[in-house]
């Protein structure tokens, strides 16, 4: 569940709310919109799949590491019928070499949150530090008050000469803060005040506040949420009201109110995590007692229905939404006979090899590696044509200052460009446009990304077979020879066949042989399964063994971006 | 002209006046007991009588002293009480205080001696 996810959702509901506020605040009682957002507030702040909480990149949706797509069928002879690369992408951009994914939503994100976080906790600190130097009060009338309202939590009245209105602050040892000019005597109104801080301290208020408050920190960027921070904060108050009426009856609703607007008069400053209201809210506060009627039966049927319609709503669109993210998928494969099943209620996977005739049921790790289905946008000629000549002019007049710059790629590590390397990549590039017009697919972007290269399509597809084994394989026929010339072509010449490029790690102890339509590759006699020169600048080039071999290998470069020799893949 | 202090700065100097000289954690005990702050709170208020030029700190021991005495704050406030709710007129305040409660006859009795006394100088 990203980040996104829970802001959309979450603004959602508080739509849903803001709208029931606005048809019917006054009818309906006002702890059910208290109640209310408690709703949004779960979703904003929890997100519901646990898994995914875990990693702050899941948040965002994305992996975390560069992603280079794998074969798709867990098949361990399995060579890659796509061709798949961490291009050093456009090459002007990453020139001055930076070794991470600087991911800009994730910092723009912290830098709000942080921003917010610390407001609040600034104007908190300041406001504490004031009140702690409050004084306790003595008179008579109200420490008497306090001995008839006991609670759990002790519970202390104190005064101070630099807050304007009376507030509550404290959740394990409450304070009643109140301003220093209070007419101790004046009892009708102390009682009002008190009883009214007093449902604060109940509710855990300050509690609520400070959930509405992390909510708005993390969800900075919604401005939905901040509706809710004005609205959940006006409709806290609006439920302690509603709970001094409930306490003193209707007869007390004009008393009330008028205490109300007597220290409005008084107030001034701005109270953040305290009672604070402006002038809509007061409005709203004086028109909500008015208009408060005892609640009759059919209000409070109509508040159940609405609480247990509302949560039915939020808890199915929650689950529609979960049964989305683990719909059916279909592996992401050019062999189309493979199929994907998961079974929502049992949440086991199976995977058929066959079309449909036979089930395999898969672990959760294969699974998850097999059900990546990348959303990938294709190159057109045209489009590709376009950015290669924009690249052109761009390399070329930064020929001079590019080459002697460090370039990163996660193949190799650190290089450094050279001449060669620029021309190199000019001639990959061209390769490739040459293959997009042959009717080959290469990828715009993968999920947003333009930091994987997949391209398919073309003979691969008709050269994939199943084996005997259950294995599966390129077919080692002589089309997939002749068009993989021609796409591996990287600046020497097209025509060059596998065997001639092979010829390449001779000196390396690699050596290569084809029989027919099967060939094979040696590695100081041992069978070498998977061989893949993995080369700073451009793609990957690979060759398997069509019956397999006992080890892995794969090229070593230099800083230079030299070839130097090959090594055995560890496990 | 006297600086204006805030409550918690005046129970500083109460204890000051009250008691005399004393280091400052002797008086964070005292109000401690009397109105439940905590030790930091009061040399936080300290500091500030200090800043404001109300007390003065000598080493060792963090020993303060007021520098101000309290009948020139009680003058200042009452100033400031005469000038904001009185229109600036004594007499005002004194017929309010007149009739407020009933006096008994020691306490106009007294109040005569006193303005008397005035008078004569």
């Amino acid at each position: 569940m990203s980040l996104i996810q829970m802001s959309v959702s979450g603004g959602a509901m508080i739509l849903v709310i803001a709208l029931l506020r606005v048809l019917a605040l006054y009818r309906l009682p006002k702890r059910l919109f208290a109640a209310l957002w408690c709703l949004p507030l779960v979703r904003l702040l929890i997100p519901f799949s646990i898994p995914a909480a875990f990693s702050v990149y899941s948040l965002f949706g994305r992996e975390t590491q560069l992603p280079v797509v794998t074969e798709v069928v867990p098949a361990p002879a399995f060579t890659p019928n796509m061709q798949v690369e961490g291009v050093a992408a456009p090459v002007s951009g990453q020139a001055n070499g930076i070794p991470f994914q600087v991911d800009v939503l994730l910092t723009l994100w912290l830098i709000g949150a942080l921003a917010c976080a610390l407001f609040f906790l600034a104007a908190y600190v300041k406001c504490r530090r004031e009140f702690r130097e409050s004084l306790p009060v003595e008179d008579g009338y109200a420490l008497a008050w306090l001995q008839a309202h006991r609670l759990r939590r002790t519970v202390s009245i104190r005064y101070s000469d630099r807050v304007a209105a009376p507030l509550t602050y404290g959740v394990l040892r409450p304070v009643i803060l109140m301003p220093k000019n209070t007419d101790w005597d004046r009892r009708e109104t102390l009682d009002y005040v008190l009883a009214h801080e007093l449902a604060h301290i109940r509710r855990f208020d300050t509690l609520r506040k400070l959930a509405v408050t992390l909510a708005l920190c993390v969800h900075w960027f919604n401005p939905l949420v901040w509706a809710m921070f004005a609205l959940a904060n006006r409709d806290i108050e609006l439920a302690c009201d509603e709970a001094v009426l409930r306490r003193f009856g209707k007869a007390a609703k004009t008393g009330y109110a008028l205490t109300l607007i007597r220290m409005e008069e008084r107030k001034s400053g701005l109270l953040l995590l305290g009672s604070h209201f402006s002038k809509n809210s007061i409005d709203e506060r004086i028109r909500a007692i008015m208009k408060m009627k005892k609640n009759s039966l059919a209000t409070l049927l109509a508040a159940v229905v609405l609480i247990g319609g509302a949560m039915a709503f939020f808890a199915t669109s929650a689950k529609a939404e979960n049964n989305r993210d683990s719909a059916p998928q279909v592996a992401y494969t050019s062999e189309e006979d493979t199929l994907l099943l998961r079974d929502g209620s049992g949440g086991m996977a199976y995977y058929s090899p066959d079309g449909g005739e036979t089930w395999i049921p898969l672990t959760q790790e294969e699974y998850e590696e097999i059900s990546y289905a990348p959303n990938v946008e294709w190159w057109t000629a045209e489009d590709y044509a376009a950015w290669l000549e924009n690249e052109k002019k761009e390399l070329e007049s930064k020929y001079l200052s590019i080459i002697g710059d460090r370039g990163w790629t996660p193949s190799t590590g650190w290089f450094t460009w050279t001449q060669e390397m620029v021309d190199k990549t000019i001639a990959e590039y061209e390769e490739i446009l040459a293959l997009i017009e042959n009717g080959y697919l290469v990828s715009k972007s993968v999920d947003g990304s333009e930091d994987t290269l997949i391209m398919s399509g073309g003979p691969y597809k008709e050269s994939f077979e199943a084996r005997e084994d259950g294995s599966m394989g390129p077919f080692g026929d002589v089309d997939y020879n002749a068009e993989a010339t021609a796409a591996e072509g990287d600046g020497d010449g097209p025509g060059k066949t596998i065997a001639g490029r092979m010829t390449e790690y001779q000196p390396y102890g690699v050596s290569y042989k084809e029989r027919g339509s099967k060939r094979a590759v040696y590695y100081n006699d041992q069978t070498v399964g998977s061989f893949a020169d993995v080369r700073p600048v451009g793609s990957v080039f690979s060759v398997s063994s069509t019956e397999g071999g006992e080890i892995d290998l794969v090229t070593v470069y230099d800083r230079d971006g030299k070839l130097s020799g090959v090594k055995v893949v560890a496990d | 002209m006297p600086v204006k202090l805030f409550d918690s700065e005046l129970k500083v100097m109460n204890v000051l006046w009250k008691d005399g000289d004393k280091t400052a954690k002797e008086i964070s005990d005292i109000l401690k007991a009397e109105i439940g702050w905590n030790v930091n709170t009061t040399y936080t208020v300290i500091k500030k009588c200090v800043g404001k030029g109300a007390v003065q700190r000598t080493e060792p021991n963090f020993m303060c002293h007021a520098l101000i005495p309290k009948e020139d704050i009680q003058e200042a406030e009452t100033d400031e009480l005469i000038g904001k709710l009185y229109d600036g007129s004594v007499d005002k305040l004194f017929a309010a205080l007149l009739g407020r409660k009933k006096l008994s006859a020691q306490q106009i009795a007294r109040l005569k001696q006193i303005v008397e006394d005035e008078v004569e100088q």
